[in-house]
């Protein structure tokens, strides 16, 4: 009695296993291992062949299913040149369409790609700026730009568009000086740092480190970010030492 | 008699039943880097999306033009052809977007999702239903990250919908909460992420005991061979037949 309660306790358990362990069925060759599972009822056989042929009415036609027998042409015309010129045919065409796109793509959104860039630096000189009304661009000896402000006509300094190499590319810093060449403010104009941690840089308490440097660039590197902040300070760095005087400037 | 999977159940797979984030487990970097606000998380998605699609679409019209041994080299030209249209679209049309995103929209490229799909169903299906299964796993994906950056948002600063500047914002939560930053930093992402997967298991599994899904099933739809779920019933069916015989052989 007892061991045939057990046999119906354990079947029970077995449905309940077999359907989450349908996987490690077909490793199943031993029979020390069949030994140690009860026979199910018969029922159970019948239950599955009629799930298999519900299922077969329900199959979602794959195309592929019905291509497999292609595959083997395919095989023996592998080692044909004809298959390699087509290979590598195909790559360039679609290579080429795609170029294509890109070309097209690029052409339409150069120019307000650009123009978001001149706003972007723009509104960077009067954020440093507060009071300049406009701004005039000004080639130095050397052929570098930089931009003059205006307050209602009267110079109030000059901003440089300096940048430096960071951790995913380059780092535009719009750098604001006095005449007496000290920083007056900086802001990120573009980068591609990491977000969240490299453009931990764009936070106000690490730019206001920055007002005041005079000849170098006197800022800690945020921790975690190093290679973003340096990047900064790179574009300070060149800001401060590039060769303009702007009293000189207005002389001319 | 064989009939043909509707294009609302293969909408719906992509959204639900095979959500791609939480189901396939496919995409995890993109859904933990740039949870960290809705209205990032949503940019993020309808970029994916709009890849999925077109991608989708083209690998799907050329299927029977691209020989097997160079498709993967194929699809990855048109994904990152689109990937780049879209990055570029971006730049000149949302730049706020493009500057809190940044690396993350070329990145789309190497998201797992776009080259299981173009793998897995474009390549063997007819360009409608491929756009409707790219518009359904790009929505399933935008709302696996929705969800995931609205905890993260939420929890990580009291507000919801700032800006993709980092300003502006709904401010749900009241003073008293005193928002927990570790929410948007990587560790928060893994939190949240971990705990809603493991709640999505939990639904799964207590669907499949009740007999509403049948994860056997899914897991064979999911990769497109309808024919291996056939194949382990029949198997199932040797082994226990099998079974029957031995143990009545002993007795």
């Amino acid at each position: 009695m007892a061991n045939n309660e057990k046999k119906i306790m354990d079947s029970e358990i077995l449905e309940n296993e077999e359907i989450k362990e349908v996987d490690e069925l077909e490793f199943v060759s031993s029979e020390d291992d069949v030994k140690d599972y009860p026979a199910p009822e018969v029922d159970e056989v019948k239950m599955i062949e009629a799930t298999i042929e519900a299922e077969s009415k329900n199959i979602i036609k794959d195309e592929y299913d019905e291509e497999i027998e292609e595959d083997g042409d395919e095989d023996d015309a592998e080692v044909s040149p004809r298959y390699l010129v087509k290979l590598v045919l195909v790559l360039t065409i679609i290579c080429t369409g795609i170029a294509l796109l890109l070309a097209i793509v690029n052409s339409v959104t150069k120019d307000k790609i650009a123009e978001n860039i001149a706003k972007q630096q723009e509104a960077a000189i009067f954020t440093i700026f507060e009071n300049g009304n406009s701004t005039e661009e000004y080639v130095t000896a050397d052929g570098e730009t930089v931009y003059i402000v205006y307050k209602d006509g009267e110079a109030i300094g000059y901003c440089v568009n300096a940048s430096g190499t960071g951790f995913g590319g380059e780092v535009q810093v719009m750098v604001g000086l006095k005449s007496d060449k000290s920083v007056r403010g900086i802001k990120i104009v573009s980068m591609s740092e990491t977000p969240g941690i490299g453009t931990k840089v764009q936070g106000e308490s690490f730019l206001r480190q920055f007002v005041g440097n005079s000849g170098k660039a006197d800022a800690d590197i945020i921790s975690g970010a190093t290679f973003s902040s340096k990047a900064v300070i790179e574009a300070v760095d060149y800001a401060l030492a590039l060769d303009f005087d702007l009293n000189e400037a207005l002389h001319n | 008699m064989k009939k043909k999977k509707s294009l609302g159940s293969i909408f719906k797979d992509g959204l639900i039943t095979n959500n791609p984030t939480f189901v396939q487990l496919l995409g995890m970097c993109p859904t933990l880097a740039t949870t960290t606000s809705v209205i990032n998380a949503i940019g993020m998605g309808a970029a994916t999306t709009a890849v999925l699609m077109f991608s989708n679409l083209f690998i799907s019209l050329l299927r029977k033009f691209i020989p097997k041994q160079v498709r993967i080299a194929a699809y990855i030209v048109i994904i990152s052809g689109f990937v780049t249209t879209v990055e570029l679209l971006i730049k000149a049309f949302f730049p706020s977007l493009d500057a809190s995103l940044g690396l993350f929209i070329p990145l789309i490229v190497v998201n797992c999702i776009i080259l299981a799909r173009a793998e897995a169903f474009a390549s063997k299906n007819t360009p409608l239903r491929s756009v409707v299964d790219g518009l359904g796993t790009g929505l399933g994906f935008m709302l696996a990250l929705v969800l995931v950056a609205a905890v993260r948002e939420l929890l990580g600063s009291g507000m919801l919908f700032a800006g993709s500047d980092g300003t502006g914002g709904v401010q749900i939560l009241g003073d008293w909460f005193s928002p927990a930053t570790i929410f948007l930093m990587p560790t928060g992402a893994f939190l949240t992420l971990g705990c809603i997967i493991a709640v999505v298991q939990k639904i799964r599994s207590v669907a499949a005991e009740k007999g509403r899904i049948d994860t056997l099933k899914s897991d064979a739809a999911e990769h497109g061979y309808y024919s291996e779920y056939l194949a382990k019933l029949e198997s199932k069916k040797h082994f226990i037949t099998r079974q029957k015989a031995d143990s009545g052989e002993k007795e």
